[in-house]
């Protein structure tokens, strides 16, 4: 067997021993995941999205299976951020695995808050912003605006020592403003992206199925088109793109890779194969190896070469 | 438990209903009654999620499981066409079943159709505890209701309707005037839990619930499948119905 190869990712401060992780609120630390591996083996786990106040989230049903994946309108039933400081934020010291805190808001200075309530805590090793939730004042989505993303994102910089991870919302025209905006006001890397807007209509009831009408799609159906997103940020940004949408194998995150992700994230495919993981991890070590890779840094955009 | 396992038997049941035996040692020593399992049979991407199924069977000796499955759509129609010998992904025991009672002399079960599934296991439970076993069961026919003659073989008591103007929570009503149940258990349908609440407020016996929920994960990680319940104190919050139930005491469920 050749030498071992070098799957690890920085980001600012974060550092990963792989570019695997999941994505917020698909895979919980703490919940029953079938013990199928140590979790210990992912780049990082994550959070699920605590809001800046508590929330009950939606009204059932919040999940409903589409053709190539399903739509989520689970809406971030959450403690808030004060209770999370108090009773949860404990449980995550001293994991051997770096931990990415998501955070979401109503408000675009509802980020900023969440950060200072968590007063750079060493249990997280960096923040990820849940900017497809949406905002209050206009319904729409954080990052569907570009001032409302820029300062939402610019006062998060303020708050924060950690490093921060701007997630954007997909359905935008074109996301190549929205990427760059979220860098210049001081993001340390994208994840791209949260959900595609998406509903289901029962045609015998005549109405929608999910509770609160429409949600988010996820899974295989997104991939496609949010590769795209890859590749057009790519080009663009500096920083490092944490893919998200759609990935099921290794081929998958290695697509992704090649588009521009220097880390990847996946969802909704660990409900049906809770062990996808760390297959995806061997996966990307043993494409490496076959195509003569010693790091995995060498395939990040390698599909934009002349 | 994340196993691939053996399908060792199909029944066909009646027309859309199959019981499926599989191999499962690991699984069949954890189990309770009560509780369930993520499965897919297939392994193309579509359907994208794994399917919510009851256990109906818990053999440990043997190390089987048995589920019965209701053809509804893609995913149950894909489970009920296994054949012995092909191998389905399971995800559990998952859940955290019916509570069984130290020292209940009598109880009731209520189920319908398929919904019924989940109340074999308890009854094999309490009938080893030499506890008395009443059954009130009921689907469109006599076809569409599995374990009919189970019942009868562990000398339960069970009673049947198929007539959609006659529910068996009137049998359970007529029996609570001269019995005393520990405790009622019910699944599948919130009309049977509706009046079966009514009569624990006039008997006081303890009851149960088996709920169901469009699911993703099934372990509590997605939020997805949450139901409305009130506590003790009335205050209402939704719970996961993969990891806080699928059973509930009733009286969080039902006012
Ligand atoms: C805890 C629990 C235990 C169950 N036990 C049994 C059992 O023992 N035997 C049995 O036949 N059925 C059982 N069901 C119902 C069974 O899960 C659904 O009939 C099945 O998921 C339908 O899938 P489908 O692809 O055939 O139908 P489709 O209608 O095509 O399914 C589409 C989507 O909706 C979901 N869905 C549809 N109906 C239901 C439902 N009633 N409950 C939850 N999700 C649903 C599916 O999981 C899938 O994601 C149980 C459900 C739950 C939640
Ligand atoms: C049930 C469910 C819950 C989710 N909750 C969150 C959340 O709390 N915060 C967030 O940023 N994204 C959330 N997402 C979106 C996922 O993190 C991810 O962006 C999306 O599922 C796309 O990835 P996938 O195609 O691999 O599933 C959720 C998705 C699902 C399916
Ligand atoms: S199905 Fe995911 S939390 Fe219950």
């Amino acid at each position: 067997m050749s030498a071992e190869r070098d799957l690890s990712v920085r980001i600012g401060t974060l550092f990963m021993k792989n570019p695997v992780m999941p994505a917020a609120g698909t895979y919980d630390y703490f919940e029953n995941n079938a013990g199928l591996f140590p979790m210990e083996s992912l780049g990082a786990i994550m959070i699920k999205s605590v809001h800046r106040h508590p929330r009950p989230g939606n009204p059932p049903p919040r999940v409903v299976e589409v053709y190539g994946g399903m739509i989520n309108a689970v809406g971030i039933p959450s403690v808030g951020m004060e209770a999370f400081m108090e009773r949860e934020i404990g449980r995550f010291a001293a994991l051997n695995v770096p931990v990415v805190l998501s955070i979401s808001g109503s408000r675009p200075g509802h980020y900023a808050e969440c950060l200072e309530l968590l007063d750079n805590d060493p249990c997280i090793s960096a923040v990820e912003m849940n900017l497809a939730c949406p905002n209050i004042d206009s319904g729409l989505p954080f990052s569907s605006d570009l001032a409302t993303l820029r300062y939402t994102v610019g006062e998060s910089r303020k708050a924060t020592r950690l490093p921060l991870i701007a997630k954007l919302n997909p359905s935008v025209p074109d996301i190549v403003p929205f990427a760059r905006a979220a860098e210049e006001a001081g993001a340390d890397a994208l994840t791209l992206s949260n959900t595609f807007r998406a509903m289901k209509i029962d045609i015998d009831r005549q109405k929608p199925v999910l509770g609160s009408s429409f949600g988010g799609l996820s899974g295989p159906a997104v991939k496609a088109a949010n590769l795209f997103l890859v590749w057009s940020a790519f080009q663009q940004v500096k920083i490092p793109i944490i893919a998200c949408g759609g990935i099921c194998s290794w081929q998958d995150a290695v697509e992704y890779m090649l588009a521009g992700a220097s880390a990847v994230q996946v969802g909704s495919r660990n409900f049906s194969n809770p062990n996808v993981m760390p297959e995806i991890i061997a996966g990307i070590e043993s494409y490496l190896a076959e195509k003569g890779y010693a790091a995995a840094r060498e395939i990040v955009g390698l599909a934009h070469r002349q | 438990m994340f196993a691939s396992c053996r399908v060792i038997e199909n029944e066909r049941l009646g027309e859309g209903l199959v019981r499926l035996l599989i191999d499962a040692p690991e699984f069949a020593a954890q189990a309770k009654p009560g509780q369930f399992a993520m499965l897919r049979s297939w392994q193309e991407m579509e359907p994208y999620l794994p399917r919510p199924i009851s256990l109906n069977q818990i053999d440990p000796e043997k190390g089987r499981i048995g589920f019965v499955i209701r053809v509804k759509g893609a995913g149950t129609e894909r489970l009920a066409r296994c054949r012995p010998g092909d191998y389905i992904q399971v995800h559990g025991p998952l859940g955290n079943g019916f509570p069984v009672l130290e020292h209940a002399g009598c109880v009731a079960l209520v189920g319908r159709g398929v919904g019924a599934a989940p109340l074999r296991p308890l009854a094999e439970a309490y009938a080893a505890r030499g506890c008395e076993i009443r059954a009130y069961l009921s689907a469109r026919s006599e076809a569409l209701l599995p374990d009919w003659d189970f019942y009868g073989s562990l000398g339960a008591k069970a009673v049947f309707s198929s007539d959609p103007t006659k529910k068996v929570t009137q049998e359970l009503a007529a029996d609570c005037l001269r019995m005393n149940f520990d405790a009622v258990y019910s699944c599948g349908s919130m009309r049977l839990a509706k009046d079966i609440r009514l009569l624990q407020k006039q008997y006081g016996f303890a009851a149960y619930l088996s709920l169901e929920a469009r699911m993703a994960c099934g372990v509590g990680a997605c939020k997805g499948c949450v139901c409305r319940t009130v506590s003790e104190d009335g205050v209402s919050s939704y719970i996961r119905v993969c990891s806080e139930g699928p059973v509930l005491p009733l009286e969080r469920i039902v006012e």
